[in-house]
């Protein structure tokens, strides 16, 4: 059904588009793909706060992302 | 497996995209293990989502309270938008916990950076065609089967299921858009609603003498009243013949008895039966423009009384919290915003039964405008005085125009002629009686000119006015030229003029403000420059100088020009000559001697000699004299003063003039020249010395009267033109003169009254003529002495007549100048 799978995509794009919002709101420095990401990680299990340590270990190699964490 | 393949997947997507390291990278292997070990670590515990919503709520809060209202309705409403779904708590847990000092360094600007741009398709360019496939094939450019593209191959659109589009015009955007958002618009009425109303009106449609008692809400009956003062049809009142409303329904309340519902209706009825009357009266066709006047008054009036009832109507559409329903309240708040309007309606019915067609109260409506207006004024009631006053202002404006029109230019209205106060006289009269003929004061019965109340003290100064201007016109002295505007001389009769007036001086009537702006619109259609009556008559016609020209022509003003014009008539006389009568010759010898005069002009003299039974052709020189017949042609204008252009005293005068003139020629003729006596005077006989003594007494008679003459004449005359100077109009001027001739008719004994007395001094006058006749007789002493006694005799009988006849008439009339004539006679005769 095209039509109700539409209508998911459209809500979740939706869904996205909020928590990218509220993302940018509490100043998380996550664009709107590695939200996405971290979204269907949590989807399929994965849990937050474990996530949360991995993107703040991941940033650690990530030059640009350290300078705008300020450290 | 799958699982843990998807979960590989997504952290190499996250790994490259918070890292940017990408596979070919050699340390990308290393950080993906990592990555996957680290999100497969169960160590954490699960998350509780009151503990998020608490956390949440904590964070909207210090927004809050650290003054970032922004930042905490945009979460706050963000958090709201967010769907219930099983991972938004873990999502937010998971950003609360990657939140880095969002109070400082967070900012609304943000979000409007993650709105993406639309960004059309790029455009289809031929290269992209081309770089598809090149279109070489022969076939390409062939020729197209036009079947393959007929419309009846094409898939026909069933539009039965398609949502109705609310326009025909086609839009760039989508027409279902449009037509979702005109039903969002639409508001249905509620059915259920209506039906009270419904059920209302089927209660309120039965009739009166129905059996069946009805009750109905007290608000349905504001509701029906409220629509009956509006002019509307109801069912609960009804509208019969001469605009007269009456209940119709047979109905009661709960708050009240029967009898006090229907007198309070009955009020009712009679509120909206005055109004209706007066609503149709604003309609009628009026052929009197100050009626429609009048009429686009009183509609405003019930314009603002339709006002009010909206306003009214308004607190029962929208009640406020604490509104009462009340039939009675309703009624006192009408009958104050309607009292002035059902006192107009009541004037203006009384008004049309009482007129009805009466060609005698054209004005009638105005003048009861005006006694209600002053009446109103007088007893301190301002609603009533302002709606009418405001009502009569309105009538008055436009009954002035084509009064300011005649005032300012003589020129009868067109329109609304036959009620005008002044009508037309005799079209065709002469310029020498156009200011008493020409127009006329058009009276209505009872003898008042045909005008409102309050005009008629002015009409006299509005019907002189405009006849002056006529005259001048008609006379060919152009007056001021320019137009009056009427309109902005009658701005001033409004009602905040009014107001402005009376409301510090609360001793002033309005009867009396009236006056006062009526006189001002009035004096505003003079300018200082215009040319008035008056000037034009002493200055241009030069009125005095006719007059004084008069005294010259007629009246012997100037002694040697008098006496070179009898010097040579009486010689003619005298000798016999048979051409004296001719008039050309003696229109010639007045020209050459009476017309003379600097102040004369001579060519207006002419001659005629009467010849009638009353001016026999033979007989003694002194009636001959009688026939003749003097004429100054004086100008139209001043004709307008003497109304007459044969001036009968002033004729009547230069003929006994010439008899006195006569007398004394003959009397001091040669004649009488006792040195050709061949004796002495005291050797004459008696019969002589009688003689002498006649003639003696014959010439101090002539002396005296020509003195009296001479006095009369100046005194006269100089009062003429002090008079004349002093008048201001041709009404006056002509009184004066009127006064002038009376009294110089009198003074010269001219008068039908004193007739008997002229007669006996015209019979001493010939006397004269008959001691001439008798004085040869008299030398050689053929006539005898009683003869001559009896002349004498005569002469004493005469004067004694005379000069009780002169005293008795100076009496009864009070004339100083005969009652010193009288005392003349009495002392010297004899």
């Amino acid at each position: 059904m095209p039509a109700a799978d539409d209508s998911k995509r459209k809500a979740a794009r939706e869904t996205i588009d909020i928590l990218h919002e509220i993302s940018t709101l509490l100043n998380t420095h996550l664009d709107r793909q590695s939200l996405s990401y971290c979204v269907s990680l949590i989807e399929n299990g994965v849990n937050p706060e474990a996530l949360a340590n991995v993107i703040k270990d991941l940033r650690q190699h990530n030059p640009q992302q350290r300078s705008d964490n300020g450290l | 497996m799958a699982h843990a393949a998807t979960v590989g997947e997504l952290a190499t997507s996250l790994v490259r995209s918070l890292t940017g390291i990408t596979r070919d990278d050699s340390i990308f292997g290393g950080l993906k293990d990592r990555t996957i070990k680290g999100l497969r670590d169960g160590g954490h515990g699960r998350v509780n989502p009151f503990e998020i919503k608490d956390r949440c709520a904590g964070l909207v809060e210090k927004f809050g309270v650290l003054n970032r209202d922004d930042l905490a309705e945009a979460l706050q409403s963000r958090l709201d938008s967010l769907p219930e779904t099983r991972w938004i708590p873990d999502v937010l847990s998971l950003l609360l916990q990657l939140s880095n000092r969002p109070l400082e360094n967070a900012s609304l600007s943000d979000l409007d950076g993650l709105t993406a741009v639309f960004s059309p398709p790029p455009e289809l360019t031929w290269e992209d065609i081309v770089a598809d496939g090149p279109l070489t094939d022969d076939d390409a450019w062939g020729e197209v089967e036009r079947g393959y593209h007929s419309s009846g191959d094409d898939e026909v659109f069933d539009g039965s299921d398609s949502e109705p589009t609310t326009s025909t015009q086609a839009t760039s955007f989508a027409e279902d858009d449009i037509a979702a958002l005109a039903r969002l618009h639409i508001v249905k009425p509620d059915a259920i609603l209506l039906g009270d109303v419904r059920t209302a009106r089927e209660t309120l449609s039965r009739p009166r003498d129905s059996s069946d008692v009805n009750a109905v809400s007290e608000l349905i009956l504001i509701r029906e009243t409220i629509s009956m003062l509006r002019g509307l049809p109801t069912d609960l009142f009804s509208v019969g013949s001469g605009a007269v409303v009456s209940i119709s329904s047979n109905l009661c309340i709960a708050t009240a008895s029967k009898p006090m519902l229907y007198h309070l209706l009955s009020n009712f009825a009679e509120i909206g039966s005055q109004l209706v009357f007066l609503r149709h009266w604003t309609q009628q066709k009026r052929s009197e423009a100050y009626v429609q006047s009048i009429q686009a008054a009183v509609q405003s009036t019930t314009g603002t009384i339709d006002l009010n009832i909206g306003r009214l109507e308004q607190r029962f559409i929208e009640p406020p919290d604490s509104c009462v329903v009340s039939l009675i309240d309703v009624r006192i708040e009408v009958e104050e915003f309607t009292r002035a309007a059902i006192h107009l309606s009541s004037i203006i019915a009384a008004n049309d039964r009482a007129s009805n067609g009466d060609k005698s109260s054209s004005f009638a409506l105005l003048d009861a405008l005006y006694e209600e207006a002053c009446v109103a004024d007088m007893a301190g009631d301002k609603q009533l005085f302002n709606a009418i006053a405001r009502a009569l202002l309105a009538g008055i404006r436009t009954y002035l125009r084509p009064v300011l029109l005649w005032v300012s230019s003589g020129d009868l209205p067109k329109q609304g002629a036959d009620t005008f106060f002044v009508r037309p006289g005799v079209e065709d009269c002469p310029l020498s009686e156009i200011w008493h003929k020409r127009f006329a004061l058009r009276l209505q019965t009872g003898g008042r000119a045909c005008a409102p109340e309050v005009m008629q003290p002015f009409i006299e100064q509005l019907y002189a006015a405009g006849k002056e201007k006529a005259f001048l016109k008609l006379n060919g002295h152009e007056a001021d030229e320019s137009v009056v505007d009427a309109v902005s001389l009658t701005a001033r009769l409004s009602m905040a003029t009014v107001t402005e007036r009376l409301t510090p001086n609360s001793l002033m009537s309005f009867d009396e403000l009236l006056h006062e702006l009526l006189q001002d619109c009035f004096a505003g259609t003079r300018s200082p420059d215009t040319t008035t009556l008056r000037t034009v008559m002493l200055e241009h016609v030069d009125l005095l100088r006719h007059t004084r020209a008069l005294n010259d022509v007629f009246l012997g003003h100037d002694g040697m020009s008098l006496q070179a014009f009898t010097g040579s008539l009486f010689g003619l006389l005298q000798r016999g000559s048979s051409n004296w009568h001719d008039k050309f010759f003696l229109t010639r010898l007045v020209q050459s001697t009476l017309g003379a005069a600097p102040i004369v002009h001579g060519h207006c003299i002419t001659v005629s000699v009467l010849t009638d039974d009353n001016h026999p052709a033979r007989g003694p020189i002194s009636r001959q004299l009688a026939r003749i017949k003097l004429a100054y042609a004086v100008p139209c204008p001043v004709q307008n003063v003497t109304r007459s252009a044969d001036l009968p005293t002033y004729s009547a005068a230069f003929s006994l003039l010439l008899q006195i003139e006569y007398a004394a020629y003959v009397l001091s003729s040669q004649t009488f020249d006792l040195r050709k006596l061949g004796f002495g005077w005291r050797s004459a006989g008696p019969a002589l010395q009688e003689t002498l003594s006649l003639r003696e007494r014959l010439i101090w008679f002539i002396g005296i009267l020509r003195s009296h003459y001479g006095t009369v004449i100046t005194t006269h005359a100089d009062g003429l033109r002090r008079g004349l100077e002093a008048a201001n109009g041709i009404d006056s001027m002509a009184e004066i003169w009127a006064t002038h001739d009376k009294h110089l008719r009198l003074c010269l004994l001219l008068a039908p009254n004193v007739a008997p007395l002229i007669d006996a001094v015209k019979h001493i006058l010939r006397l004269s003529e008959s001691l001439e006749d008798a004085w040869p007789s008299l030398l050689d002493q053929s006539t005898s002495l009683p003869a001559v006694t009896r002349m004498a005799a005569e002469f004493d009988k005469i004067l004694a007549f005379v000069a009780a006849g002169l005293r008795s008439v100076s009496r009864a009339g009070g004339v100083p100048a005969l009652e010193a004539l009288a005392e003349r006679l009495q002392w010297n005769a004899g």
